[in-house]
């Protein structure tokens, strides 16, 4: 279950929103600026922070290693991370119980990336320097978002371990991408293209899909997880309707238009515009904006995918996906 | 100049042992064994232990291209090639009076190795990473030593180039950086002493390096100019010798 630092009001069991600066005015358009969440597993499962809010992350963060796997993507202006700077749409993928760092985002007032920890246990930095941990542990201390959260120790054996479809290679602990050149992904039977990564937990761990979606693509039909969903637009847009028919379908007369006002239904996510939905309730069906769309798929627990459609099983996009994400799952298998 | 002929007595600091055989590698371990010093060079790599041991001497800033500049006595060659002892285990470093890690950039890899040069140096012995920025004080926390712990960064090729950014923390030992220093100022380097930023990636150098760099790359994106011609127009008007791109291409993949 997804579950947020502070009050969303969710509809259908979904909740939309844009990654914005909370600091300049807001429109009254519903739409929640930034997120900072947890999901999948009460327990163990990944946390979340999308935002741009000055008070609640440093600007900087020197040498450290997490007990869990992470993924962070640059939104808007480059952050760096060690010698390495990301633009908008490139991401690290940071092995656990790895040193990395230091690290600095560029926006004077808060972070400007989405970052995603595979298991919130592993939030904790733990630094190689004994003075900064004990500043570090004070922040942790006060921070509101971990509350309930027992950290990992630092001696934890922690199974992990990141797998991605695109041939990316391990340099020895990170991984780097990017949304910027996607001609290395896998060409699905719509023209879009996609990567998939595993990371986290070898068996129950995060799944994330990258999708690079053509202008003019079908839309991908409504569909149900047993999972948790976020999805956040990197480029371009989508549409995604309204599954208010008992079976999920859109149920008007097309599926861009509502059944009981005939007006478009659902709504229109733009660049850093994002969903989070709730595992077993219905994601309407999503088309690419006018310039295509690139988003980004995080799939709280990687066993629950496939989604199932009204229909069944999920067929054309939607199936190709599963066949890649086994073959990650595969090759956990065999490494372990 | 004869090889080993050099008024500040590199052979007086005693053994330096260098960790990793690739391009900077190699070239430290030349520098060193050029000035008349001992040098341990310490790689797991059988393969790159033989392509550093034939780069030393057939290599575009080797031994015999020295030679051929008139920096080397021909009958130098073997000399200077002798004092190198190419081995495979961080033991061999256990007589050395300074080891200068330079192992790949990456982080963990680096704190994994002082670690274990921390077991396997002598306790007096100084450890200096070259590493490009990353804080030495996050490295020397994880050794028992961290007032012998310091940042030496060479650039490429480093048995040609002066550079010798000396990276302090605030609880390294003066005998540690005086150590280094007279070291490398018989090396023939120039030696400059600066303060380890635990927060920032880069040192001097570097951050001053590649903000120009980030620069020259928004200009090729926003189709300003090419990578060329940018190189081409920093070394017209600045006299720099090789521009931005061309210095990365050199440092990552080598000079040859």
């Amino acid at each position: 279950m997804i579950t947020l630092l502070g009050s969303a009001t969710w509809h259908n069991g979904h909740v939309d929103g844009v990654i914005r600066d909370i600091r300049r005015p807001v429109p009254d358009d519903g739409l929640l600026s930034g997120a900072i969440l947890r999901m999948g597993d009460p327990g163990a499962g990944p946390v979340v922070a999308m935002s741009i809010e000055g008070r609640i992350f440093p600007r900087k963060a020197p040498v450290h290693l997490h007990k869990s796997d992470s993924f962070r993507m640059a939104l808007g202006e480059p952050i760096r991370v060690g010698g390495t700077s990301y633009a908008h749409g490139e991401f690290r993928l940071q092995q656990a119980d790895a040193f990395y760092g230091p690290e600095y985002w560029t926006d004077e007032v808060g972070t400007n990336q989405l970052l995603l920890m595979a298991d919130r246990r592993g939030l904790k930095p733990y630094l190689t320097d004994a003075q900064l941990q004990r500043l570090a542990d004070t922040a942790l201390a006060d921070d509101v978002s971990l509350e309930g959260v027992a950290m990992l120790p630092r001696d934890a054996d922690v199974p992990h371990a990141i797998v991605n479809s695109f041939g990316a290679a391990l340099r020895p602990n990170h991984v780097d991408a990017g949304f910027t050149d996607t001609t290395g992904w896998s060409m699905l039977c719509d023209g879009s293209r996609l990567a998939a990564v595993a990371l986290g937990h070898r068996e129950s761990g995060v799944l994330l899909l990258c999708w690079d979606r053509p202008p003019g693509a079908a839309a991908l039909p409504a569909f149900r997880l047993g999972t948790d969903l976020v999805r956040l637009v990197v480029e371009g847009s989508c549409r995604i309707g309204e599954p208010d028919g008992p079976d999920g379908s859109a149920d008007g007369p097309d599926s861009r238009t509502s059944r009981f006002t005939g007006r478009p239904s659902g709504v229109e996510l733009g660049r850093l515009g994002f969903r989070l939905q709730q595992e077993g309730t219905w994601h309407g069906e999503s088309r690419p904006g006018p310039s295509g769309s690139k988003e980004l798929w995080i799939v709280a627990d990687r066993r629950a995918w496939p989604p199932v459609g009204a229909a069944g099983p999920a067929e054309g996009p939607l199936a190709e996906t599963g066949a890649e994400v086994a073959a990650l799952t595969s090759r956990l298998a065999t490494a372990a | 100049m004869t090889a080993g002929d050099n008024p500040a007595g590199v052979g007086a600091v005693g053994t330096v042992g260098v960790i990793g055989a690739g391009v900077i590698g190699s070239g430290i371990a030349q520098a060193v064994a050029v000035a008349g010093g001992a040098v341990v060079c310490v790689d797991t790599s059988a393969a790159a232990r033989e392509r550093a041991r034939r780069q030393l001497v057939e290599g575009r800033f080797g031994l015999r291209a020295a030679v051929e500049r008139g920096k080397l006595a021909a009958a130098d060659v073997d000399r200077v090639a002798t004092r190198i002892a190419w081995e495979s285990e961080l033991s061999a470093v256990a007589g050395a009076t300074v080891v200068i890690e330079a192992v790949p950039e990456d982080l963990a890899l680096k704190v994994r190795v002082f670690r274990e040069l921390d077991r396997a140096a002598a306790a007096s012995a100084v450890l200096a990473t070259n590493s490009s920025g990353f804080p030495v004080g996050a490295l020397a926390a994880t050794t028992d030593r961290p007032t012998r712990v310091l940042g030496w960064h060479w650039s490429s090729p480093a048995q040609i180039m002066r550079f010798a950014e000396i990276v302090v923390t605030e609880h390294t030992d003066p005998d540690a950086v005086e150590t280094v220093t007279r070291l490398a100022h018989g090396l023939g380097k120039n030696p400059i002493i600066v303060r380890d930023a635990p927060m920032a990636w880069g040192y001097v150098a570097n951050r001053v390096y590649w903000a120009a760099v980030a620069e020259a790359r928004r200009i090729v994106a926003e189709g300003v100019s090419t990578e060329r011609d940018v190189d081409q127009l920093l070394v017209d008007c600045f006299r720099w010798p090789v521009g931005p791109f061309t210095m990365i291409q050199g440092a990552t993949a080598g000079w040859t």
